[in-house]
């Protein structure tokens, strides 16, 4: 199966979209896919350490139990001993209780870790606390039982009050063992679900680049289909296809390239074609003039001679011959004007180019032909703001150029009855180009004449013979330049002719 | 004192496990009696030795009393009781919080301490005078409890510290994401979730 069917049509798995996309999005998921699985291995890594982490304060957890075990019970034996010693101290107790409590509160007072004392006496117990001591909880107190008398049974408790940071940092401890082990028990869901969230946004991350890819690739392969399109119009033929303005980036300005190559293209084309039609129009008027040029004298000494010859035995028939042989002159002096046209026609030279100025070429105008409109105060003006632009000229066929127009200007003038006629004869830069102006105040011409004025035996004047823009318009072509018609500000028509500024 | 224990049959099936309770009434008081022996399991090593090494396990009860048929909540109470191993005095300490502070007791034997404090022994669950006396034809009220052991006070691990910062916040959403997809945290070690049978006041 091909790509490309008989239509010219690409097969859809052979489009560029469709392969710039599927590019893409290849793309994107080696992408992402490598992203993932290098954050799912960065994971995997930190898990690890977190794990060994969890396992080593855990282990610092079990290592500190047995040590607190080992410091509460040396506590425990330390205050057995001071709980004996204290026994020593007070020894046979007075019989007297308000004489035992006497000593008990010494004793009391002197210890500070001393919360409680309660001494048996004969008969009774007599009992020293401080007053705090009733707000400690019984995991706050350790109480000792000791013999006053070496021998005797037990007769005195000794409450002593446990260091509460003791106990505060090893069930502090416990809570931190107690959030490792969740933190255990919890790692393997939290792994899971770290996962499935990383899964979760490379997948929204691959289809929003998929979205943009599809864009881009929309939009750029756009440009190409119509390109494509386009040549493949105008390979069919079709010079007036254009590719439509899309943006300043490479492809847009290959379509702008390709719409000023065709543009030239179709120019240089329009101007082959009527270069061939110019040559054709030449070659006839040649063969013209001399086919009607060589009979014109015969005819005119002929019938010249049968005037001569005349006896005047008629006067009525001599006038008659006299007219006849008036009309006849006259008739072979327009054929000879018409010969003389075509002659000129056929025989515009070629243009011999050389660099020179607007302003040399108009002065030299000027001072030839000034004389056109120089009859009943017709006025030529000729102006140049563009006098030191350089051109390549023929200065000679340039300046016939211009006498066919400004002549063409005045006749139309006139015939149109202007009074005065105006003519106007300007020279302009504009850009890279000089353009040389010639506006009358004449009937002008009509906007659907404008392309049709230039060729050969087109005219509206009654005397014209529709050589003369033609001549122009060859010899402005053969300048490398061209000419329009519009409309001009003096109320008639507007000639331009556009000319290539000469650069060294 | 009245018993106002009542088997009157159970709710509508439900998601909580039933449980036997024994309701009193004692005063302006209802008293519950209801022991939840699974709180410790048999075998559970970790939760023994928890207690054995020192370390206070905490048990809470949260109490919730409702009106059978409406669902009306009638009163809450959490009641909050610690068990260790005490290794100055060698015995087991329960302690509960009580309104004036912990009330502890000691037992030589672990599974003596563990009963008690996975026993709800005479609780007062809601005053009387929140109910409504209608005997036999009703209302009934049920109790639900939500028992914790060692409650999770706070899961730090997706929460992120410091200032708010942009990637802060990203790191704060991700953190709720992981949490959706993790599932339900968990809330204690052991959780048990009861309904007990209903009770009736007695017209007075």
């Amino acid at each position: 199966m091909s790509r490309r069917d008989n239509g010219g049509h690409v097969a859809w798995w052979g489009r560029l979209e469709l392969r710039m996309v599927a590019a893409l999005v290849v793309l994107g998921i080696v992408c992402v896919g490598a992203s993932a699985y290098l954050v799912r291995l960065s994971v995997a890594y930190f898990d690890d350490r977190v794990a060994g982490a969890l396992e080593q304060a855990r282990g610092v957890a079990d290592e500190v139990e047995p040590f607190h075990q080992a410091v509460v019970d040396s506590g425990i034996a330390a205050f057995e001993a001071r709980a004996k010693n204290l026994g020593y101290r007070i020894g046979t107790p007075p019989r007297d209780p308000a004489a035992a409590r006497a000593v008990l509160q010494r004793v009391l007072d002197e210890t500070p870790d001393l919360v409680r004392l309660t001494l048996s006496v004969p008969g009774t117990e007599v009992r020293v606390s401080r007053a705090e001591a009733t707000q400690l909880g019984p995991l706050q107190t350790y109480e000792a039982e000791v013999s006053v008398v070496a021998g005797a049974p037990p007769a005195l408790r000794v409450a002593f009050m446990i260091d509460p940071e003791i106990d505060a940092r090893y069930q502090r401890l416990g809570r931190l063992d107690r959030g490792i082990g969740v933190e255990q028990d919890s790692r393997e869901d939290i792994e899971q679900a770290v996962t499935a969230v990383l899964g979760l946004a490379s997948v929204l991350v691959l289809l929003v680049a998929v979205g943009i890819g599809f864009w881009v690739a929309r939009s750029m392969t756009r440009k190409v289909t119509e390109l494509s399109r386009v040549m493949t119009q105008v390979g069919q033929g079709d010079l007036a296809a254009r590719a439509p303005p899309r943006g300043e980036d490479e492809l847009g300005q290959l379509g702008a390239a390709f719409n000023g190559m065709l543009d030239e293209l179709a120019a240089a084309q329009n101007k082959v074609a009527y270069l061939q039609r110019i040559g054709a129009w030449q070659g006839m008027a040649r063969r013209i003039a001399h086919d009607i040029k060589n009979p014109l004298t015969p005819i005119l000494l002929a019938v010249q001679q049968v005037r001569d010859k005349d006896p005047g035995l008629s006067p009525q028939f001599s006038k008659m011959l006299r007219t006849s042989v008036d009309i006849v002159e006259d008739e072979i002096e327009g054929l000879r004007r018409m010969v003389s046209s075509f002659s000129k026609f056929a025989k515009v030279p070629q243009v011999h180019l050389e660099p020179t100025t607007v302003g040399r070429v108009l002065e030299e105008f000027s001072r030839a032909y000034g004389h056109l409109t120089e009859d009943r105060g017709e006025t030529l003006s000729v102006e140049s703001s563009a006098g030191a632009a350089s051109i390549c000229a023929d200065r000679q066929l340039l300046k016939q150029a211009l006498v066919n127009l400004v002549e063409n200007a005045v006749l139309s003038a006139r015939e149109a009855g202007r009074q005065p006629v105006e003519v106007s004869l300007t020279a302009e830069s504009q850009g890279d180009e000089v353009w040389i102006i010639v506006d009358d105040n004449g009937p002008g011409i009509e906007a659907e004449r404008r392309e049709s004025v230039f060729e050969p035996y087109e005219t509206s004047r009654k005397s014209g013979t529709g050589l003369g823009l033609a001549i122009v318009k060859k010899l402005v072509l053969d300048h490398e330049g061209e000419i329009c018609v519009d409309d001009s500000p003096l109320g008639g028509a507007r000639f331009v002719i556009k000319l290539p500024v000469h650069s060294d | 004192m009245g018993v106002l224990a009542s088997t009157l049959g159970l709710a509508r099936p439900d998601k909580l496990t039933h449980r036997k309770a024994v309701f009193e009434e004692i005063g302006s008081s209802v008293m519950m009696t209801i022991a939840m022996p699974t709180l410790f399991r048999r075998g559970d090593e970790d939760a023994l030795f928890s207690i054995d090494s020192g370390w206070d396990t905490t048990l809470q009860f949260t109490v919730d009393v409702w009106e059978r048929g409406s669902r009306r909540h009638v009163g809450t109470r959490v009641i909050v009781r610690k068990i260790r191993w005490d290794p100055w005095k060698k015995k087991y300490v329960v302690r509960t919080k009580g309104s004036s502070g912990w009330v502890a007791r000691t037992f030589s034997k672990r599974a003596d301490a563990i009963a008690e404090a996975v026993a709800l022994d005479r609780v007062r669950v809601v005053a009387s005078r929140d109910l409504t006396r209608g005997g036999e034809a009703g209302p009934f009220y049920f109790v639900t409890i939500t028992a914790l052991r060692n409650p999770i006070e706070d899961s730090t691990s997706s929460k992120p510290r410091g200032p708010r910062r942009s990637g802060r916040r990203d790191l704060e959403l991700f953190g709720r994401l992981v949490d959706v997809l993790a599932g339900e945290q968990a809330v204690a070690e052991e959780v048990l979730n009861i309904k007990t049978n209903p009770f009736f006041l007695v017209p007075r």
